[in-house]
């Protein structure tokens, strides 16, 4: 024994009962020494592997398999950062609303938007970086 | 390649179907050890899914340092033992067939109701055991797990595994001869 509780010889002998019994359990075959101890030993041992448990619901297997499918392909962002996200965003719309109310469409940052974009691949570029950021939380993350 | 190597390759590669074969393989050891653990078996199939979902998420961590049966009831114990320390409560016994209603109406009435008499002993003595014990001595005799697989479950020495695997089967002896001397 490696855990200081140190087994005497009267342990060791219970101990190899113990396991004579339960192996002689598992293959069905008859002791040699059967006496009271082993005996009970045996009955214990057959009591314990015929124990049942609870089983887990039916479909256990498919319906883990499809909630990891569908947390696979969900935002790898914790629920914390989610949060600063959204509130990012939210500060942004609101700083834009505020400015737009303040100083109308003809400030200089609406102006030079608005001429960036009326140049056709300036404008394919600034979709493809939007399409790019908003797939992104649902595309597979690349393992090992 | 073992089987283990192939099982979780594919499910690194996302074959279909290889999670679920995962899962079905292995959801009698993750349930033994939840619910030898956590009694109440609503927060048990919780975590039962909870270990199966994170076993999804970490699986690409498992380096075949040991068997992925032993590294999957280690995320199990884990997950289970987490549970407890927050909720105590949770390895209190729940209400269980008596198992004396469950004996069959064999053709030997008498050995019958002996066999259903010590069942319903062993059943009640084990529900009174401390989920340690209670894991352990399941673990190895239902599950047939060694001890030193036991060890690598639980992270707990050989040693101290044979300890109280024998100190259990010892209490469990007495209880039973007293209670089978008491009726007799």
């Amino acid at each position: 024994m490696s855990n200081g509780r140190r087994f005497d010889a009267d342990d060791e002998r219970e101990w190899e009962a113990q396991e004579r019994a339960r192996v002689a359990e598992r293959s069905g075959a008859a002791l040699a020494d059967d006496d009271d101890a082993t005996a009970t030993y045996r009955l214990l041992a057959r009591e314990l592997s015929a124990m049942k448990l609870p089983d887990l619901p039916a479909g256990f297997a498919e319906a883990v398999a499809r909630r990891a499918a569908i947390n696979a392909v969900e935002p790898a962002l914790a629920p914390f950062e989610r949060v600063l996200v959204a509130m990012l965003v939210v500060a942004f719309v609101a700083a834009a609303g505020i400015g737009v109310a303040a100083f109308g469409l003809a400030t200089p940052i609406v102006e030079a938007l608005c001429e960036a974009t009326s140049n056709r691949w300036m404008l394919a570029l600034a979709l493809c970086l939007a399409a790019c950021a908003m797939t992104a939380p649902f595309r597979v993350p690349a393992r090992r | 390649m073992s089987a283990d190597r192939e099982l979780v390759e594919a499910v690194l590669a996302r074959r279909t179907g290889a999670f679920e074969r995962l899962v079905r393989e292995y959801q009698g050891l993750v349930a033994h050890i939840v619910f030898r653990l956590v009694r109440h078996a609503d927060d048990a199939n919780e975590l039962c899914q909870e270990t199966f979902l994170r076993i999804h998420r970490q699986l690409h961590q498992f380096r075949y340092a040991s068997s992925l049966k032993a590294w999957i009831g280690r995320v199990a114990y884990t997950i289970a033992l987490r549970h407890l320390e927050r909720h105590p409560a949770s390895a209190e016994p729940v209400e269980s067939e008596d198992a004396l209603e469950r004996a069959g109406s064999g053709e030997d009435i008498e050995s019958t109701l002996a066999t259903a008499e010590s069942a319903a002993i062993v059943r009640a003595a084990v529900d009174g055991l401390p989920p340690l014990q209670r894991m352990l001595v399941s673990l190895y005799h239902l599950d047939e797990i060694s001890i030193p697989e036991i060890s690598a479950i639980t992270g707990l020495p050989p040693g101290t595994i044979k300890s109280h695997l024998f100190r259990t089967r010892r209490e469990l002896r007495r209880v039973l001869e007293e209670r089978m001397g008491a009726d007799a």
